[in-house]
């Protein structure tokens, strides 16, 4: 049973009521730990000053709250709890504000005001927001500092009086409140107070008595001779810096009849153990009322001690001196104590009628247990951000850098000790002065950089550590892509495990997928065109699907498809194809592809691979498809595509083809060198794949041949292969399609019902004739 | 536009003052103000069709004495928060004003409706009593923390500033 004890100080009262103060509805009616999950809408707030935020209250005393980022949202507005039941506590930036640059609305059931149940954080879009790692500057709002405060309504306090607090209710453009202001951490641990936190020195009286210490005035006797302690000294040695917080004590008294009164005063004093400070007294008296310690037997008593307002160091000692004044004196009658052990007879409580102490003497009333506790300050926390970065396309052959700041979100200091990359073969890591000490709110910048390389790489990441004092933590993902910057994505969610944001395949059945059953996701990227996707049932041992992408206008050179694969079934027979056609009115004409069939497995989980497909010189108009063919579910995930104007390092080919008499045609381009040129002849102004071979030439050696050719009647074309050898092998090509479905109408995939999906389905819609912003065609 | 009124028959909301503003001066908030009034509280009552808060709380304010602005006899202001069905919502930085409370309102229109915002959120809305002004912050010296002060004072810091003496 917990008793309610009140403070006697006046002047230590009035002191709090400037300080923190509490809304009244908080987390702590869940059981400990309490890990409260909340989401950020990632498209309008940098997650990393989020979690920075989340991770300063958490790492107060984790094991009793904490934030947690359990992913994204897409909120955009705040929500009404009427429809129970909650949907989680969501972050986002909408809206404007005359002055609020932030708002925190909390919902708890009238009936229970003191039970948050859910809130929501909208951070106002009309203010220039500082998002990055360092010091806001001037004109500029600090978005950690005002989460940090938001999150601290969200945790349950409100407003505090001490202007430097991170719970003040104002902050100025230019200011970083980034570290907790003690006043802040006593709000916290008035409502998440964790007494048994792990930092309590246990002090058992009766059942063990080694090394244990009483410091007594008046009278003293010993336990085993029948002593009277009046008062009782705890000596601890801090094994961290902290805060004094509380005082707990079992009782137990062995004679409840006739019932003990045990109200009276508990005074507290806070001594010295230095050397040369004898009994020096640090803090106190705190008097504070009781009744007694009175409880049943096995409960425990707690003191709050933190109106002593004394902070340990680790390693100094002292001691906490407690005397127990009872308001009734000498009426206790234990004529009988001890039930076993040492015979202790009869004790006279009322000997000393003046000085009615806290008798800890027989076996009639026992201190069973004392537990001194302090709050261990806060630790060091080093968050690193950004969480990810992404450079985004680089040109071939760069050095590109990009910057993390290793930060200190704790309250004491932390040593960054070294930086390191998961990647070393195409990244490393600096910072100066290593190892180097991180006051709380300082960073440590460092330098991770991406070098070039000889041989190509399309997409590339690492991880950035960082080895401090406490652990060596995985922090943050750096990434870039290589190639060339006439490319242009579909896609650009391309960092981090796939996820809905990519597109999402997946054909479900244990057993030969007849007709194909896909489903794809869209949302939360940008494409040119439609992607549609049908059943497709072609004839042959196994089924097949096809996904289609129309892209117009893309002036195709190159395409690079990043895919992740989970395959359930890797044994059994499939059949996994990238297909390319030409769209001209009502046709697909079936150009060429590439066989994927045994490249982008993972067994496990998803991993991100990629082919690089040299396309030739296409029509404008093009449909790339996925083409499935297997026995069994599968899930793919692609990513990653982009279509290229220049094929990597190849620089673009200008062909000229002019007819000369008979059936000879001249075909002329400009030289260049590192490349196989292969020459076709064509009856149609795309059908390169399926046209026949005239020539196969080093384009460095010969601007022309004269060749002959079939058809004089019509035009002619050249395709080109352009296989540098700095270039990472392609997939192989194919000229035949998987099913002979070398031409399939248009008109043929309106009519089949895409398959629903329970996101953002795109019905069969053809695509529009446009011209994807950022390509144009050169030829 | 009208909005849909509940008459309360519970009042008085728990406090409110979770949230963020930004350091606004004295001279700032009667320069951001339309309506600057002394009133009291009529009537406390919830609206539910405000297009972003799923609950608006409305007082509607009889005026006293009008500093600034040139409203009627009475106005309606609004914040967002209160009591939902079984549920109340608590906002940020909003006042727990009750009938009968009285003091210092500085006003906007927001939104463009009869209701009136308070600038800066509770900071607007300063409850006199017995003579004691309890503001957050205007006319306030923060470096003692003295947030009760006679109205006298917290009127003469007013008027010089509309006058423009303190410019």
């Amino acid at each position: 049973m917990k008793k309610t004890i009140l403070f006697l100080g006046a002047s230590l009262v009035a002191s709090q009521a400037m300080a923190y103060a509490l809304l009244g509805n908080n987390w702590n009616y869940l059981p400990a730990p309490r890990v409260v999950d909340f989401t950020v809408n990632t498209s309008t707030l940098p997650a990393a000053r989020i979690d920075a935020a989340a991770s300063t209250w958490s790492v107060i005393d984790g094991s009793c709250f904490a934030w947690n980022n359990a992913g994204t949202n897409s909120k955009t507005a705040l929500d009404d709890l009427s429809g129970m039941p909650a949907d989680g506590n969501d972050i986002f930036r909408a809206g404007s504000d005359l002055t609020a640059l932030a708002v925190t609305q909390s919902w708890y059931l009238t009936s229970a005001p003191g039970e948050t149940i859910e809130w929501n954080m909208q951070v106002f879009d009309n203010y220039v927001w500082n998002d990055l790692a360092g010091a806001p500057p001037s004109g500029s709002y600090d978005l950690q500092s005002v989460v940090l405060h938001e999150l601290g309504h969200a945790l349950g306090l409100g407003h505090s009086g001490i202007t430097a607090a991170v719970m003040f209710a104002t902050i100025g453009d230019g200011v970083s409140k980034r570290v907790l202001h003690s006043d802040d951490l006593e709000g916290f641990e008035a409502i998440y107070d964790c007494v048994d936190d792990g930092n309590c020195d246990t002090f058992a009286y009766w059942q063990s008595q080694g090394g244990i210490t009483f410091y007594a005035t008046f009278p003293v006797i010993d336990a085993v001779n029948e002593v009277e302690i009046r008062r009782v000294a705890h000596f601890i040695t801090p094994a961290a810096d902290g805060d004094v917080e509380t005082m707990r004590a079992q009782y137990y008294n062995a004679n409840a009849t006739p019932a003990i009164a045990h109200d009276g005063t508990l005074r507290t004093w806070i001594y010295s153990d230095l050397a040369g400070e004898p009994d020096a007294i640090l803090a106190g008296p705190l008097d504070v009322t009781t009744d007694g310690f009175a409880a049943a037997f096995g409960a425990y008593d707690v003191v709050d001690l933190t109106p002593l307002n004394y902070s340990c160091s680790a390693g100094v000692p002292f001691h906490i001196v407690w005397e127990f004044l009872p308001d009734t004196e000498g009426t206790d009658e234990l004529a009988i104590l001890g039930t076993s052990g040492v015979s202790v007879g009869s004790q006279m409580y009322n000997e000393y009628p003046e000085a009615w102490g806290w008798w800890f003497t027989g076996r009639g009333d026992q201190v069973l247990e004392v537990d001194i506790c302090y709050t261990e300050t806060p630790p060091g926390n080093i968050v690193v951000v950004p969480t990810f970065q992404d450079l985004g396309r680089i040109e071939n052959g760069m050095d590109v850098s990009g910057t993390f700041h290793a930060i200190n979100t704790g309250q004491l200091d932390a040593t960054v000790n070294s930086v390191a990359v998961g990647n070393p073969a195409h990244y490393s890591a600096s910072a100066a002065g290593l190892p180097a000490v991180v006051a709380p709110g300082d960073s440590v910048e460092i330098t991770v950089t991406f070098n070039s390389m000889a041989d190509t790489v399309f997409r590339d990441t690492t991880t950035v550590f960082v080895d401090w004092d406490q652990a060596a933590r995985l922090t943050t993902e750096f990434g870039v892509i290589a190639g060339s910057s006439e490319c242009e994505f579909l896609t650009n969610d391309w960092v981090g495990a796939p996820d809905e944001l990519d597109w999402f395949v997946e054909a479900t059945g244990d057993t030969n997928i007849l007709g194909g059953s896909w489903f794809f996701f869209s949302g939360g990227f940008d494409r040119p065109t439609p992607f549609v996707g049908h059943p497709y049932t072609a004839e042959g041992d196994t089924a097949a699907s096809e996904l289609y992408t129309f892209v117009d206008n893309a002036g195709l050179d190159n395409l690079q498809w990043g895919f992740a694969n989970t395959q359930s079934f890797p044994a059994d027979t499939r059949e996994h194809f990238l297909l390319v056609y030409g769209v001209e009115e009502d046709t697909l004409d079936f150009l060429y592809g590439f066989d994927i069939s045994d490249t982008l497995f993972w067994e496990t989980a998803p991993a991100w691979g990629h082919i690089t497909a040299d396309l030739d010189s296409l029509p404008d108009s093009v449909a790339v498809s996925f083409f499935y063919g297997g026995e069994n579910g599968d899930t793919w995930y692609i990513d990653d595509v982009e279509i290229c104007r220049t094929p990597g390092p190849c620089d673009p080919i200008e062909i000229t083809a002019t007819k000369l008499p008979g059936n000879q045609v001249r075909i002329s381009w400009d030289p260049f060198g590192g490349a196989e040129v292969s020459i076709y002849e064509s009856d149609m102004a795309y059908d390169f794949g399926g046209g026949t071979l005239l020539a196969t030439v080093d384009s460095s050696v010969g601007e022309y041949i004269v060749a002959t050719v079939t058809n004089d009647g019509r035009f002619h074309r050249a395709e080109v292969d352009c296989f540098p050898t700095a270039r990472a092998t392609g997939p192989a090509k194919i000229r035949e399609h998987p099913r002979q479905q070398d031409r399939l109408p248009v008109s043929s995939l309106r009519g089949l019902e895409a398959v629903q999906s329970s996101r953002d389905m795109m019905g069969p819609v053809m695509p529009a004739k446009t011209t994807p912003s950022g390509i144009s065609r050169t030829r | 536009m009208k909005k849909f009124l509940m008459p309360l028959l519970v009042l008085g909301l728990a406090a409110g003052g979770t949230a963020l503003q930004r350091a606004v001066s004295d001279q700032e908030m009667v320069d951001l103000s339309q309506e600057i009034v002394y009133a009291s509280v009529q009537e406390i009552t919830y609206v539910y069709d405000h297009p972003t808060y799923p609950v608006m709380t409305q007082a509607r304010l009889s005026i006293e004495d009008r500093y600034k602005g040139s409203a009627p006899g009475e106005l309606l202001v609004t914040w967002p928060g209160g009591i939902k069905g079984e549920y109340t919502m608590k906002v940020s930085d909003t006042p727990a004003l009750e009938p009968g409370d009285e003091g210092l309102f500085f006003l906007y229109d927001k939104e463009g409706t009869e209701a009136l915002w308070l600038t800066g959120w509770e900071y607007g809305a300063i409850t006199v009593e017995n003579g004691m002004a309890h503001s957050h912050t205007f006319a306030v010296d923060h470096d003692d923390h003295h947030h009760h002060l006679p109205y006298g004072t917290v009127l003469a810091r007013l008027e010089n500033l509309i006058s423009g003496e303190e410019r």
